[in-house]
């Protein structure tokens, strides 16, 4: 997937539970339905957490990718 | 100090009135399982603390209520008067205690089983000296929702914990190695192949895997329940031991009762359940009681 697609992103990195989902939850509230926001998340709890609950929302995780320096770039699509 | 005509002195025998240390004060124990209680209910417990105690309510570490400083002359009336509204009185000494349990997959995002409502059907089958249980020394039970454990399982006489054995559809992985991070055990590593290896010797069916991956991939084969046996706190604690591994919820109760006979059988009076498991061995209990 290319960096075009994505229309909106997040730098979690360092921001702990559940603050991270929460600011998650609002940005893709803004957001339209069907478009994809990337977020970066550090390994541990954010990341067993925070696709879990986003998951839960209803939203789609369509890529998750592991970066040096230990964290996660995750896509997702809002439903 | 004469007794009131109207007190029921095999009511009283049935337990939670626990005496106080100022003379003719008693502190009254509810019976509230698994620490579930109506905002009704919790008005009740203020009214008649105000109206017969001094007011003041004891949290126990049980998730119960205990209404202090109630004289013994008013503890027929303050009974009949939880009664009517529902309310019952708890137990202690030598009884099946109320069970305590965390609230459990209908309200915590952790939850793999429904802890609270299995523990109110635990509370409701066993408490106090139903089944005619005549027991050597008092009995808790405690049913945690999953591997956290947070009703402490292991520290009562009998213990349930949820547990779910995950399973891998190959064809929805798309080997994006969050289970792998996601798995506090290191029970998961990526193969060669892009898929998950998952090794059970590691695993405790915590199901974070299940829960985190974005393709459900990982999926339930099954749910069920760790029982653990002969765990106590007090003067000589002891976690309790692994008794069976994915106990059907349907059989929860069966295990119970299995237990409480064998405990009513060979433990000695004043004797808790851990100490009649270490005197007759884990492996001849599980052989008597599974």
């Amino acid at each position: 997937m290319s960096e075009n697609e994505i229309d909106d992103n997040l730098d979690l990195r360092g921001v702990l539970c559940p603050i991270n989902f929460v600011k998650t939850k609002l940005k893709l509230e803004e957001m339209q339905t069907g478009s994809i926001l990337e977020v970066l998340l550090d390994k541990g709890d954010p990341m067993a957490n925070v696709p879990r609950s986003v998951k839960e929302e209803g939203h789609k995780i369509i890529k998750v990718k592991k970066e040096d320096g230990d964290f996660f770039r995750v896509m997702i699509r809002k439903s | 100090m004469t007794l009131p005509k109207t007190i029921d002195l095999s009511a009283m025998k049935s337990g939670g009135l626990i005496k106080q240390k100022e003379k003719d004060f008693f502190a009254i124990r509810l019976r509230t399982p698994v620490g579930k209680i109506s905002a009704d209910h919790l008005n009740k417990i203020a009214e008649v603390s105000k109206k017969y105690g001094n007011g003041k309510l004891h949290l126990t570490v049980r998730q119960g209520i205990e209404i202090q400083g109630v004289t013994f002359d008013m503890i027929q009336t303050v009974r009949d008067e939880l009664e009517e509204a529902g309310l019952r009185i708890g137990a202690c000494g030598p009884r099946f205690r109320v069970a305590t349990a965390c609230p459990g997959a209908g309200i915590c995002p952790n939850g793999l089983v429904d802890s609270a409502g299995l523990g109110l059907e635990v509370d409701e089958t066993f408490f106090g000296r139903a089944e005619g249980l005549d027991l050597p020394h008092k009995f808790k039970v405690a049913i945690a929702g999953c591997t956290s454990c947070c009703p402490k399982p292991q520290e009562n006489d009998f213990g349930y914990q949820g547990q779910i054995e995950p399973e891998l559809i190959e064809a929805d992985c798309d080997s994006c190695g969050v289970c792998e991070v996601t798995c506090k055990e290191g029970a998961i590593v990526m193969g060669e192949n892009g898929l998950p290896i998952r090794d059970e010797s590691k695993c405790i069916y915590c199901g974070d895997c299940i829960k985190s991956c974005p393709t459900d991939a990982w999926v339930s084969k099954r749910v069920g329940l760790a029982a653990f046996i002969g765990g106590r706190f007090g003067r000589h604690p002891e976690l309790g031991k692994k008794l069976a591994d994915f106990v059907p919820p349907e059989k929860a109760l069966d295990l119970i009762r299995s237990v409480l006979e064998f405990y009513k059988k060979e433990g000695k009076t004043g004797e808790r359940l851990g100490v009649t498991v270490n005197r007759i061995g884990l492996d001849e209990v599980k052989r008597r009681v599974l």
